[in-house]
């Protein structure tokens, strides 16, 4: 796994995305996950830019392989603990007036990972996912 | 590409063609667009999305926030012509049951 630390700000994002897509370049990947791969590393890194750390001020480091079908991703902070697979589900309704979008990001997520897990270790979050990446 | 949004009136309603990506950093604008329509008087707006190549829980956010914004004036912005990874995410956020949803923008134009 390679891995990329860079300040918890949404500036850092096109240089994730990037150093991903790199990786990926490396393997035989389907041109249609790339989208997805991609929502995938917005959800869970705006997530941290915007939450982890109450003064605004930390690093994430994102840890990437490719073996095969399956692209691994590894996202770690020290900042406050937080288990996003303990959020409560979204609120799916179909009337605007009651629509609310929290928790949509997560749930994009856990719908396109094959596998994904959380572990605080060390005072870090670090929540790592697998997603096939052949289709 | 970032995010371009091209605007025209169609009789009572604007047609916003919206380009490229409408993600965290691009959802802002979206909004600002939005509400300026809004203050002008515009309340029936179709979105054609067929040339939107990307959309995260941040661009939904900013569509919902305008939704209830024109629901209270009676308004309201429905959407065609979606494609790819944009279908998939409206149809798993359940924004494709939500909202008034066409294949074209002429039956997008036809509804209104």
């Amino acid at each position: 796994m390679d891995t990329l630390c860079l300040p918890a700000r949404i500036e850092s994002f096109t240089q994730f995305r990037d150093f991903v897509f790199g990786k990926l370049s490396e393997g035989k990947v389907a041109e249609a996950s790339f989208p997805k791969i991609e929502l995938i590393l917005e959800e869970v890194l705006t997530n941290v830019f915007y939450y982890a750390y109450a003064d605004g001020q930390g690093e994430v480091e994102l840890a990437c392989g490719l073996r095969g079908d399956m692209l691994h991703l590894s996202v770690a902070d020290r900042g406050s603990p937080f288990n996003p697979l303990d959020s409560p589900p979204p609120n799916l309704s179909d009337d605007i007036e009651e629509r609310t979008v929290g928790g949509l990001g997560i749930y994009f997520v856990r719908e396109m990972v094959d596998d994904i897990t959380y572990e605080r270790r060390d005072n870090r979050n670090i929540l790592t996912m697998s997603i096939n990446v052949s289709q | 590409m970032d995010l371009i949004i091209e605007t025209a009136k169609k009789g009572k309603a604007v047609v916003l063609t919206v380009k490229g990506r409408l993600d965290a950093a691009t959802a802002p604008e979206f909004i600002t667009i939005c509400d300026g329509l809004i203050a002008a008087g515009d309340v029936s707006l179709i979105a054609d999305l067929g040339q939107l190549e990307y959309i995260s829980s941040a661009g939904l956010r900013s569509i919902l926030a305008t939704a209830k914004k024109l629901k209270g004036l009676q308004g309201q912005i429905i959407f065609c012509n979606l494609t790819g990874m944009v279908k998939d995410v409206f149809n798993i956020s359940g924004f494709t049951t939500m909202f008034t949803m066409h294949a074209t923008l002429d039956e997008a134009l036809a509804g209104c």
